[in-house]
């Protein structure tokens, strides 16, 4: 970068506004990173609750087994919150249970539950349990297998976690701006006589804001893509040793293709923001040392 | 070009250090400016360069009144101002290349530009060597020419010299003033103070004589004087 006529980069006030931004964005990065990652979390839960299990305990027993299974069926392809019903074969019902009972023998004669997968409708919000009372009208053994209690709970801290994320990133980003405006403000003060002599020169005010405009995103690039990429090892650590650790059973976490998108923009637009608001800024008090 | 008419000027609410100046210039004059310290030289340098505003009186400058004068005709008219300044007002932590290029860069001509006619100028004053210097490293007479060249570098139309030779030696005076005289010749219209005779008497321009705040003559150089004779 060609020196600026102001020496933005030499005095104590600017010096260090790259490692502020660094800083504060790698608390930002990290801060979206943990929404990104609990906005994945959220979607694998709704993906999850958009299958369930009907099972029918007494089905593979009872002579009316048949017909009770078929009764199951025609309520839930009966209902507007059903996309599918499949009834789980015999064979697949069998590989199932292998791992607990072992290889059965020809002819043994194990009473198995009867079990139907049911594919929900992906824009609907079904009413499980209303639907496990319909179905226990016709068949009053059946029962829907839902993880709601354990799931439920780890929906709402990532749910939590997002919202925390979002807002935390916000703030810090806000805090950036802030932080540009104080030391635009203060530059501009210190640096009194060189902008008089470059009025005197016949400076307009847009040449005098760029050079505020062009350190800002000088500074902002620097310390954006330093903090993002610490946040980016911070993060990456963070996930690695939590799947290493097998800290979450359910859900994997990370970061989708969208979130590493989304998340390299932020010191882009970190910068971006940061250089209009170091313009808006000088222009602002250029214009009341006048 | 410029024409003063009955300017004074005073500083704040202090008592008035010009006093009914008169004086009109026209494109291509080449005057001194002469007086004992605290003439007031500084002051109507100050208001030919626009610096600061006479307090009464009309000063037209560029052929306009400079009570219309907004901002942009303010910043306007400067950049075809040079200004050299006393005490050289360079930027400390810009090279001399650097602050040579001031006017033009802030004149919006181009890098490539900017590189040719700076090197030109630095070259034909023999400050080549000391280009990429800072100005603290730099002897006063060294400054007082790097503010000369940023003073002339844009060929403004009007060129303002405080005191221009008072630091360097003869023979870098000599090439200061031909730098000076061939702008004035190209159509600038150039002002210096000075106390130096030796320049005065060398250079056959017209001398106005300033004393506490008044102009109190224009006299030619003793040489001219006596050509008339």
């Amino acid at each position: 970068m060609r020196s600026l006529d102001l020496p933005l980069d030499q005095t104590a006030v600017s010096r260090f506004l790259p490692w502020i931004m660094a800083g504060l964005l790698y608390l930002a990065v990290v801060a979206l990173a943990v929404a990104a990652i609990a906005d994945g979390a959220l979607q694998l839960f709704d993906q999850r609750d958009k299958m369930v299990t009907v099972s029918l305990p007494t089905a593979g027993i009872s002579e009316d087994g048949d017909r009770d299974v078929a009764d199951v069926l025609r309520v839930l392809n009966g209902s507007k919150d059903v996309a599918s019903a499949d009834v789980v074969p015999d064979d697949e019902l069998q590989d199932l249970i292998e791992p607990w009972l072992g290889e059965r023998d020809e002819g043994e004669d194990l009473p198995l539950p009867r079990l139907i997968d049911v594919s929900l409708d992906p824009l609907s919000k079904p009413d499980l349990r209303a639907l496990e009372r319909q179905l226990r009208e016709v068949v009053p053994d059946a029962t829907i297998g839902i993880q709601e209690v354990s799931e439920g709970r780890a929906e709402r801290q990532a749910a939590f976690f997002r919202t925390v994320g979002i807002t935390l990133g916000a703030v810090l980003l806000l805090c950036s701006l802030a932080i540009v405006t104080i030391i635009t403000s203060l530059s501009l003060a210190m640096h009194d006589d060189t902008v008089t002599l470059l009025r005197y020169m016949g400076a307009q005010d847009g040449y005098l804001a760029r050079q505020f405009e062009r350190y800002a995103l000088h500074s902002g690039l620097r310390g954006g893509l330093i903090g993002f990429f610490a946040a980016m090892v911070t993060v990456l650590g963070v996930l690695y040793s939590i799947q290493n650790l097998e800290m979450t059973n359910s859900i994997r976490l990370g970061l989708r293709p969208v979130d590493w998108i989304f998340l390299a923009c932020v010191p882009v637009i970190a910068a971006l923001l940061c250089t209009l608001t170091a313009r808006l800024t000088a222009l602002w008090s250029l214009g009341r040392m006048a | 070009m410029l024409q003063l008419e009955q300017i004074g000027m005073r500083y704040g609410q202090g008592p008035e250090v010009l006093h009914d100046i008169n004086l009109t210039l026209d494109r291509g004059d080449f005057i001194f400016l002469v007086g004992p310290s605290g003439a007031g030289k500084t002051s109507l340098m100050h208001i030919m360069g626009l610096i600061h505003m006479p307090s009464r009186g009309s000063f037209r400058i560029f052929g306009r009144d400079v009570v219309g004068f907004n901002r942009d005709d303010l910043s306007e008219s400067r950049r075809r101002i040079g200004m050299m300044f006393q005490d050289f007002r360079l930027i400390n932590h810009l090279t001399a290349f650097d602050n040579v290029a001031l006017p033009l860069r802030i004149g919006g001509a181009r890098e490539r530009e900017i590189r040719e006619l700076v090197y030109e100028m630095l070259e034909w004053l023999g400050l080549t060597e000391v280009m990429d210097a800072k100005p603290p490293s730099l002897s006063t007479g060294q400054r007082q020419i790097v503010a000369a060249a940023r003073a002339a570098i844009s060929r403004p139309n009007l060129l303002l010299g405080d005191e221009p030779t008072s630091n360097i030696d003869t023979q870098r005076a000599r090439r200061l003033m031909r730098l000076f005289t061939e702008l004035s010749k190209e159509g600038t219209t150039v002002v210096l103070s000075t106390h130096n005779d030796e320049l005065i008497d060398r250079y056959p321009h017209p001398v106005y004589h300033l004393e506490k705040g008044r102009l109190t003559g224009k006299t030619r150089t003793p040489t001219q004087l006596a050509a008339a004779d």
